[in-house]
């Protein structure tokens, strides 16, 4: 029996076509008139679209190529992904108190954004490597709790903690997801709890008086408090249908601040209101059910894992993003995927997408062999 | 090259189990994402918006130019002059600063602090700190400014009075809102007044504040996040409040002041066909451009502390003991109840005994065969005693408060006395106790319980000079208005009876023998009755020359006229606080009054 072979899985394709062309027509609002001037395209509009155009080649490069070479390559990319984190730390280009960028010369990005990526990458080789149907035990997760642990610790160093919480919600999702038994949970559920407070201890000055400002921004409503604030009142004052596009003031007259990259949603919900909001969510939740559905059907394992991996990052960071933007989470730098402004982000995501594509894909392909 | 990877059956139970699972969560997740954002834009989109607007949306107010207050004659007494405000923009406002700019305007951290406090978190309208700046403050603040960001000076129009002190008690000031006029004055049905207004406390100014107020006017800026205005939206003009025109005749004022300026007291004139004020005087008093700027403690303290209430108005808010000014209630009541004719005559001894009482005569001796002429000539205490007796103490009220006695006159000013018309009920009520026989005498020369205030002894007088009108004294200039539409009461006396009274107050004036030589001018006949209060009864001081009694212990010095005698223009009143016997030191006063106002610049 011959099965026709699908070319692509155009029920993650459109959605996503269909964000990132949302993505741009919103962009172009949240960076217009930056740089004080009323009118005129900013040159970051310009610079995103070119990197949406490196990401939908990376994209299709990525659907092409077959996932399981990523598997020879995961543990180096991890291990060059976790030297650069640290030369980052040494020496990266410093953006609000957090060296996080590291210069390549003619653009710089974010191995923290990579970081992401090469975890999904071994801990899915892990998990293919390790297949315990049952359930797993403590002693063997010791190896990919070292692998979540590394890349967590170094990024918290940066600091750049809403990337490592990522990392560490997208460690446990897998190792959650891969089966663990009833008293090794257990355990993992003690051991958070014990640690939390001592992680408020760690924790710098201005994170702790984000958590402070998180449950009371009106203590400090110009301080800390006010993007949480200036966010609320963005998103709720689109109301039904927004406030029409290119008219919302609150970031374009400034008072919303990082509009266009981590508070891109409150942008979006301002001009759009509950409807531009509720199609934005909608597109999300298409590639997520999608690539769940390609994680089941995925032909191994390493593929399973990988595809699940890729669709829990995208959730973690959609929620958290929208979550924040809406003031039911607490302000951490995180992108909503697509849509912030970021090169580094937009890449890796797209790149993702081309993987589950090639997940997809190769299904097929191993049955025509 | 299968074997390089583990396979397996996602439709097996427990695979699809999982995926259920995860799938049910993700969509917990977005649900909850959709409920809160029906939560933010649509449960609370409509205040959000408000805040949003708010953000970018900054509304300065114009105050508007108060209505301009004129003399009768159209001259100036109230106009309008700049005056700078500070304002502190809160989100822009570095709360360090507050230090400095304390210091600048002279005012205590805790009060800036307390300004700012109202500050809803959001707001990028300005606060208004201090409504009075002085010249070098606005220069220090300008200079400073680029270091002082959230901070802005504005102008607007200010009170400013043509003159400070002399007509303080009529004018009244105009200063920023309480609290407690802000409850006050807010209706359901008409809510004009917001925090930061800037209302009449006092005189003319509250009296008629709705009128003088103007509509005020308001810039809408739209501003961005920094507060750089991007352009202005809205410019609303204010418009001047209504002007009014006083009766009052300001040079006649600014004569009395002289006069008055170095006793306590008061004195009003007025044109006893018309009720219309032409002067109103009320000593000590205070400078009213120092009320429309901030009060040091200092000077509120002065003001306050001082011992003979310069705040008052003591023509309308003072209640002092009429003295022999009343005898006139006495004679109308008397002649009316036919209780005596102007021919009665009786002895006066120089002393009245009632059971074992003796009333003393304030002329040893007495005056000897008294009629009620020339009883109201000498003001014979003993032929008013005798006849208080025989009218009984209701009477004499009833007469009292026919004559505007015990009821406040209805002048359009704020904060008028009733005064007090004793009845034997009265006392009763108040103490517990029945009007003793003992009482009346006293009151019959107006030393017992009575109390008036001066503007009512000037209407009872214009009454007995205008024919029987009780006249509602005012200070509002209606071109329109007649002299009825001022008449409260008539007296319903006889004018044989008025003209007997008439005559005596005459006599009072220009016979020999009457109290008030000192009120006589050459060539017009003015008509008048003294009036010597005791302050207290204090018989330390009973043989005492009068300068050498202490000032405060010292009588209160009453003179009420009129004049010209055949057709009264003009009734006046005056008190000296402590300035002895009346004759002496108040009756000189009305005199210049009357001799000022009738000779205008005639005079040499």
């Amino acid at each position: 029996m011959k099965r026709k072979t699908p070319l692509l899985d155009y029920n993650l394709l459109l959605p996503v076509l269909l964000l990132i062309i949302v993505s741009i027509v919103n962009l172009y609002s949240a960076t217009m008139g930056m740089q004080g001037k009323a009118n005129g395209v900013s040159p970051l509009f310009y610079k995103q679209l070119l990197w949406f155009f490196i990401g939908t080649v990376a994209l299709f490069v990525f659907a092409s190529i077959d996932y399981r070479m990523l598997k020879k390559l995961s543990m180096v990319l991890y291990g060059a992904t976790i030297l650069l984190i640290m030369i980052t730390i040494v020496k990266g280009r410093t953006a609000y108190g957090a060296q996080r960028w590291l210069s390549l010369g003619f653009f710089s990005f974010q191995p923290s954004e990579l970081a992401k990526f090469a975890l999904l990458l071994v801990l899915a080789n892990y998990f293919d490597e390790h297949w315990i149907e049952n359930g797993y035990t403590i002693g063997s997760l010791l190896a990919p709790i070292i692998m979540i642990l590394i890349p967590f610790l170094l990024i918290i160093k940066q600091p750049d903690l809403g990337t490592a919480i990522i990392i560490l919600l997208i460690g446990a999702s897998i190792i959650l997801f891969s089966g663990v038994k009833l008293r090794t949970f257990l355990l993992f559920l003690v051991a958070f709890v014990t640690i939390l407070p001592l992680g408020w201890h760690f924790m710098k000055g201005y994170q702790k008086t984000r958590l402070v400002a998180f449950v009371d921004p009106y203590k400090d409503p110009l301080g800390s408090g006010y993007h949480l604030l200036q966010s609320r009142i963005a998103v709720g004052s689109g109301k039904l249908f927004g406030v029409g596009y290119l008219k919302g003031t609150q970031s374009h007259l400034n008072f919303l601040p990082e509009s266009h990259t981590d508070f891109i949603f409150s942008v979006l919900a301002e001009e759009w209101g509950f409807a531009g909001c509720v199609v934005v969510i909608a597109l999300f939740a298409f590639i997520l059910f999608e690539g769940l559905r390609i994680s089941r059907y995925a032909k191994d394992r390493f593929g399973v894992v990988l595809a699940f991996g890729i669709t829990i990052s995208i959730f973690l960071q959609f929620f958290i993003n929208i979550g924040m933007s809406t003031g039911i989470l607490p302000v951490v730098g995180i992108t909503l995927p697509f849509m912030s402004y970021g090169g580094t982000s937009v890449l890796m995501f797209m790149i993702e997408i081309g993987i589950l594509l090639s997940i997809y894909i190769r299904k097929f392909r191993f049955e025509e062999m | 090259m299968h074997d390089e990877f583990h396979v397996y059956d996602p439709e097996s139970p427990s695979i699809q189990h999982a995926y259920r699972r995860v799938l049910l969560i993700l969509s917990l997740f977005i649900v909850v994402l959709i409920v809160r954002l029906w939560y933010l834009q649509i449960f609370m989109g409509s205040q959000l918006e408000f805040y949003s607007q708010n953000n970018h949306l900054r509304r300065i107010d114009i105050i508007a130019p108060r209505g301009n207050i004129y003399d009768r004659y159209g001259s100036l007494l109230a106009g309008n002059s700049v005056s700078y405000s500070l304002y502190i923009t809160p989100p822009e406002f570095r709360s360090a600063e507050t230090g400095t700019v304390a210091d600048i305007i002279n005012m205590p951290v805790r009060n800036i602090d307390d300004k700012l406090s109202s500050w809803d978190g959001f707001s990028y309208t300005p606060v208004l700190i201090d409504p009075y700046l002085s010249w070098e403050q606005v220069s220090r603040i300008l200079a400073e400014k680029p270091f002082l960001p959230g901070i802005s000076v504005q102008w607007q129009t200010k009170r400013l009075y043509a003159q400070g002190t002399g007509m303080s008690h009529i004018l009244g000031y105009v200063r920023e809102i309480s609290d407690r006029e802000l409850e006050r004055m807010n209706t359901p049905e008409q809510e004009h007044y917001v925090s930061g207004d800037f209302v009449g406390k006092y005189g003319i100014e509250k009296m008629y504040d709705h009128a003088l107020r103007g509509k005020d006017g308001a810039i809408v800026k739209l501003v961005d996040a920094t507060g750089k205005e991007i352009k202005t939206y809205t410019y609303i003009d204010p418009v001047q409040g209504t002007s009014l025109t006083l009766t009052i005749d300001a040079k006649l004022q600014d004569y009395t002041a002289g006069l008055m300026e170095s006793y306590v007291g008061c004195a009003v004139a007025m044109d006893p066909s018309t009720g219309s004020i032409l002067a109103m005087v009320s000593k000590p008093s205070y400078d009213i451009n120092d009320f429309s700027s901030r009060l040091t403690p200092d000077q509120w303290n002065k003001v306050l502390d001082d011992p003979f209430h310069p705040l008052e108005n003591k023509c309308i808010q003072g209640v002092f003991a009429p003295g022999s000014t009343y005898k006139p209630v006495l004679a109308i009541a008397g002649l009316n109840e036919h209780v005596v004719t102007p021919a009665t005559t009786i002895f006066d001894p120089g002393y009245f005994i009632l059971g074992n009482r003796v009333f003393h005569d304030w002329k040893k001796g007495g005056h000897g065969i008294v009629n009620m002429h020339k009883a109201l000539v000498q003001s014979c205490d003993t032929y008013f005693y005798r006849l208080g007796t025989l009218l009984g103490v209701d009477t004499i009220a009833k007469y009292a408060r026919l004559l505007g006695f015990g009821r406040a006159t209805g002048i359009d000013l704020p904060s008028e006395q009733a005064g007090l018309v004793p009845t034997s009920q009265w006392k009763e009520q108040t103490f517990h106790e029945p009007w003793y026989p003992g009482d009346t005498p006293p009151i019959a020369i107006g030393q017992g319980y009575d109390l008036v205030t001066p503007l009512q002894l000037l209407v009872a007088y214009a009454a007995i000079a205008n024919g029987g009108d009780i006249m509602r004294p005012h200070l509002l200039f209606y071109p329109t208005a007649t002299t009825s539409d001022y008449v409260v009461s008539k007296l319903g006396i006889s004018m044989k009876i008025l003209d007997v009274v008439r005559q005596g107050l005459l006599g009072v004036v220009n016979e020999p023998g009457g109290t008030a030589p000192g009120a006589r001018i050459k060539d017009i006949e003015v008509a008048g009755k003294t009036g010597t209060a005791q302050v207290i009864k204090e018989s330390a001081f009973k043989n005492v020359q009068e300068s050498k009694i202490p000032e405060i212990y010292r009588d209160n010095a009453w003179f009420v006229a009129f004049a010209p005698f055949a057709g009264p223009r003009i009734a006046v009143v005056v008190l000296v606080e402590h300035g002895g016997h009346g004759g002496f030191a108040s009756a000189p006063i009305a005199r210049n009054m009357i001799d000022f106002y009738l000779h205008g610049d005639k005079l040499p």
